[in-house]
């Protein structure tokens, strides 16, 4: 059983590398090089998902920050818009009040001068009135010049009621 | 081979009641020049020794080379039918045999020799394990037998480990680093004679050592299990029967795990081997 037999390992020897070139040819080249294409294909496609992933990340941070701006953007420009909205209201008020103040002032110098007007109409009125009346009571005794001072001084005696 | 071991071992029973059942059980494990097919002995061709430098070789086909041979045709057939289409994902027993492949590339060629020497390798190192892995299977079949339980045929794998270690140490390393490769550094200079013919003789047992392993773990599973089946021969009582059969199919059933441990040993020893030899600093 522990014989060397010379001649069974040539057998051995013949068969094994005759089974070996066979397989080669047969087996291990075309499997070896198809599990080498996958797992190149696999690596590519891991870098490749790596890659696009990273870039997504970039788009993200990109539009993330994008959309930061704008808002802050909005927030100013909504800030201004308001402070501007403030000012010009602010303005109007203004103008409005002074406009009012004015107009009230207005009507008040108007209505003093028509005052004044109805006052001195009002007067003269009650001079011809007080002259024609002493002139039916006394009968044409005194001048028209005479009357007319004796009135004037009956004016200037009234009670000062009726100036302001 | 346990169905086939009955059927033979009682028929020869007959002759073990006058001989002894250990000739019987080396008889059946030893190497012969018939062919067993389904009980008729069919006689293989023989020729005469031719004399090499005066050593006879016997180039006779015997029965181990025959199943030699429907190993490698096996294994042609397996791989060239199962990948004749080759889609970049293969699907059912393809898939099966790619991660054998992948198993043998990855965890035994490149783990030990590195990417690159490990790519170079794995034809040769997938050639050993697939070629071990079915000669060792091979003696579970009936009808047929266990090659690798012949030692000329372990011895011839071994040598084959040597060589290839060797040239390609020399091809890569030079022959001058090769054979200083073989003594370790920080040797004192008058031990380096002694050295080298110590690491020489490691050398070359570390290769007689797979060699003896394959061969005897191959042979020690048959004997177990024709051991077992025997002691229905020497008790003489079929009551016996029961256990021994029962013995014999859970050895049969560890060989098949043998099978596999051993083909894998065989080709991760004989992948360190030649790694030692191709980069001599590990």
């Amino acid at each position: 059983m522990l014989d060397l037999e010379p001649g069974m390992m040539i057998w051995t020897w013949v068969t094994f590398l005759v089974l070996m070139v066979v397989l080669y040819k047969v087996a291990w080249k075309p499997i070896l090089e198809t599990i080498e294409n996958r797992e190149k294909t696999i690596q590519d496609s891991l870098e490749r998902a790596e890659s696009a992933q990273q870039e997504a990340q970039n788009l993200l941070e990109k539009h993330q920050e994008m959309i930061r701006n704008a808002e802050s953007e909005a927030q100013s420009i909504i800030k201004e818009n308001r402070e501007l909205a403030e000012k010009s209201r602010q303005e109007m008020v203004e103008q409005a009040r002074s406009e009012a103040g004015k107009l009230i002032e207005n009507a008040r110098k108007e209505i003093e001068s028509e005052k004044e007007a109805a006052l001195a109409s009002l007067r003269s009125e009650v001079a011809d009135l007080a002259i024609q009346a002493t002139r039916k009571i006394i009968g044409e005794s005194l001048d028209e010049k005479k009357q007319r001072d004796l009135v004037q001084e009956f004016i200037e005696k009234m009670p000062n009621q009726s100036k302001h | 081979m346990v169905l086939l071991s009955l059927l033979t071992g009682v028929e020869g029973a007959d002759e073990a009641q006058e001989g002894n059942v250990g000739e019987f059980i080396i008889h059946h494990v030893q190497n012969s020049n018939e062919l067993n097919l389904f009980g008729y002995h069919l006689h293989l061709p023989q020729f005469d020794p031719i004399s090499v430098l005066g050593v006879p070789i016997n180039l006779s086909i015997t029965n181990h080379t025959v199943m030699l041979w429907i190993a490698s045709i096996f294994l042609i057939l397996l791989f060239g039918l199962s990948f004749r289409k080759r889609p970049l994902i293969p699907r059912g027993f393809a898939a099966i045999l790619e991660m054998l492949i992948i198993f043998v590339r990855d965890e035994i060629a490149i783990s030990n020799l590195g990417e690159k020497n490990g790519k170079r390798f794995t034809p040769l190192i997938a050639s050993f394990f697939f070629f071990v892995l079915t000669c060792n299977l091979m003696g579970l079949i009936p009808l047929f037998t266990t090659p690798t339980g012949n030692i000329n045929v372990t011895a011839a794998m071994a040598l084959v480990t040597l060589v290839t270690g060797q040239f390609f140490g020399i091809k890569d390393n030079g022959l001058w680093h090769h054979i200083k490769a073989l003594i370790p550094s920080g040797v004192p200079v008058w031990l380096i004679p002694l050295m080298f013919v110590i690491e020489l003789m490691g050398l070359l047992a570390k290769h007689f050592a797979l060699i003896v392993r394959l061969f005897a773990n191959m042979i020690a599973g048959h004997v177990v299990l024709f051991s077992f089946l025997s002691l229905i021969m020497i008790f003489k009582t079929l009551f016996v029967a029961p256990l021994s059969v029962g013995f014999a199919v859970f050895v049969d059933l560890l060989e098949i795990l043998v099978a596999f441990i051993q083909a894998y040993v065989f080709t991760i020893l004989s992948t360190l081997f030649i790694g030692m030899s191709v980069h001599p600093e590990h």
